[in-house]
């Protein structure tokens, strides 16, 4: 990488002033350092001495909650017990333990791909994301616009320790790229993430009481907007019957849970 | 930038671009066991490593990240003269075949008994996730890991490793160990990569975008005018010998319809053209002049 230069800045602040569009933040560098990233930056700035490797008790507006520093691993996440048990199951979405090693939990959702191994489980649960500014904003809102926060530093993740998710993941083989990926939690909300389209609006049916098969497929296959495309993962119907399909499949289990 | 590390408990300083793969940076180390994956993308495994006791890949890792880590390496464990337990239990149990990964599958191995003594199967199963190719399939390493487990304890191997036949034989029906094991297992020189010298040039192949078509011409006068080429290959200068390129047997029955190059394409990614030049960059820079 001679073309490129690496800086490892002594504070969050100095980091984000570093940060323009040539430049990128690392982390991880699961994504940044493999081949074929679609990451094009010139400066590279290192976070990974920062401090943001924590977890820790926190609250929001009074609320109890759960902080995850961006930095950390999602093979931390899996080991660390105070950490949900729906969140370690999205981490271990990424089947090589050496990757997770490596994969940081703000990069991921930074990165905002469409076949994201945590955002649909954190949209779904309500969870938050922190700037380094302090500024709070959903999972859902920062994926939606992200573009305009490229310059921004994640620095933590807020999760609520007491809702519970059921999320699945399908992809042709481990370690492939998920195509379709489905979250519901025990608060109702459905989040749907399918590849070449990323998430999809889920407001009709996560406002809906009616979860059956039978709904949950009349609802996807009505779905305009965004496109889903016929592509080497499986047809734009089949992605949308499998989507259908394990969100009635996913509210069923939330619900036998909640008995 | 000055990067000060530990490499295989050895202090060790490089003045290097910061920005260099750590895989590059351990090889200008010598630890040649470091096997690149050629995907770096974190799958095939075959460049792990251990910073600061934690498995990764080090073809996603760069060097300005590990400024003051230790690092193991696979060649850090033994040489093949002396190989650890674990890497003979390898060998004993038969998953040091083709054995690339061998290398960083005996370093991860080597890495869960240290931390965990006693592993379950889905423990040896979780640390082996991060090689994709692993010679044998699951079960041999499961055996592998129970062998090494009988030698520290007992000092001895107290499972069957394999049935044996034919007692009035010495080799048939008798399981033995892969003769070149050791130098597989311990990362010790022994594919054609490990003997490339480092003035070697580099090639670097253009590959067609079409599945199917003809090559009307090639123009070659910018390419040519990159600085270090030293020859690039097209169908209009390399022999019009045929080959077969799988071959399987001898005398080889497939037909032999392949030609290093050929003017008409028939995939994504059938072979155009062939940059020879002195470094990568250069061979890469002359290969998007075509």
């Amino acid at each position: 990488m001679a073309d490129k230069s690496f800086i490892v800045p002594k504070s969050i602040a100095v980091a984000e002033r570093l940060k323009d569009r040539k430049a990128a933040f690392l982390a991880g560098g699961t994504e940044i350092n493999r081949l074929g990233s679609y990451v094009d930056a010139k400066t590279l700035i290192s976070i990974g001495r920062l401090g943001l490797d924590t977890v820790n008790d926190a609250e929001i507006d009074g609320v109890p909650c759960l902080r995850i520093g961006a930095t950390v691993t999602f093979q931390e996440c899996v080991e660390n017990e105070k950490v949900p048990a729906w969140f370690r199951t999205a981490c271990l979405f990424m089947s090589s333990r050496t990757k997770r090693n490596m994969a940081t939990i703000g990069g991921n959702v930074a990165l905002a791909r469409d076949d994201s191994y945590l955002i649909p489980s954190l949209v779904a649960s309500g969870s938050l994301v922190e700037f380094a500014s302090g500024r709070v904003m959903s999972v859902a809102k920062y994926v939606k616009d992200h573009y305009r926060y490229t310059n921004r530093l994640i620095v933590a993740i807020y999760v609520d320790p007491q809702v519970r998710v059921e999320a699945k993941r399908y992809s042709n083989t481990a370690a492939g790229h998920a195509y379709v990926t489905v979250a519901v939690s025990s608060n109702g909300d459905v989040a749907a993430q399918i590849k070449g389209a990323g998430l999809i609006d889920t407001s009709e049916i996560s406002n809906s009481l009616d979860r059956s098969e039978k709904a949950c497929l009349k609802w996807i296959k009505n779905l305009k907007n965004p496109k889903v495309r016929n592509d080497m993962y499986g047809s734009s119907a089949y992605k949308r019957y499998l989507t259908g399909v394990t969100v009635a499949t996913l509210s069923e289990k939330i619900r036998e849970a909640s008995k | 930038m000055k990067i000060n590390c530990i490499i295989n408990s050895k202090p060790r300083t490089f003045d290097v671009d910061p920005t260099m793969k750590l895989r590059e940076l351990l090889l200008l180390n010598g630890n040649i066991a470091v096997r690149d994956s050629d995907d770096s993308e974190g799958f095939c495994g075959s460049d792990t490593v251990l910073v600061d006791g934690v498995p990764v890949y080090a073809n996603l890792v760069l060097a300005g990240e590990v400024e003051g880590c230790e690092i193991r390496t696979p060649d850090g464990l033994a040489d093949p003269a002396h190989l650890t337990v674990i890497q003979q239990a390898m060998i004993d149990a038969g998953i040091v075949q083709s054995a690339y990964n061998a290398p960083a599958a005996a370093l991860l191995l080597t890495w869960l008994l240290e931390n965990n003594p006693d592993p379950s199967r889905e423990d040896i199963k979780d640390a082996l996730s991060g090689i994709f190719i692993r010679d044998a399939g699951y079960e041999h390493y499961y055996l592998a890991v129970k062998l090494a487990r009988e030698k520290m304890k007992h000092g001895q191997y107290k499972s069957e490793i394999a049935p044996s036949f034919r007692p009035e034989l010495e080799v048939i029906g008798k399981p033995l160990s892969k003769i070149d094991g050791p130098q597989l297992v311990a990362g010790a020189p022994a594919f054609t990569e490990d003997y490339v010298d480092k003035n070697t040039c580099h090639m670097v192949v253009l590959r067609s975008p079409h599945a199917s078509a003809y090559i009307n011409s090639i123009d070659l006068t910018e390419a040519k005018k990159v600085e270090g080429v030293v020859e690039i290959l097209t169908a209009y200068n390399t022999p019009e010998t045929h080959y077969m390129q799988a071959g399987q047997g001898n005398p080889e029955p497939s037909p032999h319809d392949r030609r290093l190059f050929n003017l008409k394409v028939r995939h994504v990614g059938d072979r155009v053209a062939a940059v020879i030049a002195e470094t990568e960059e250069a061979a890469e820079k002359a290969c998007s002049l075509i």
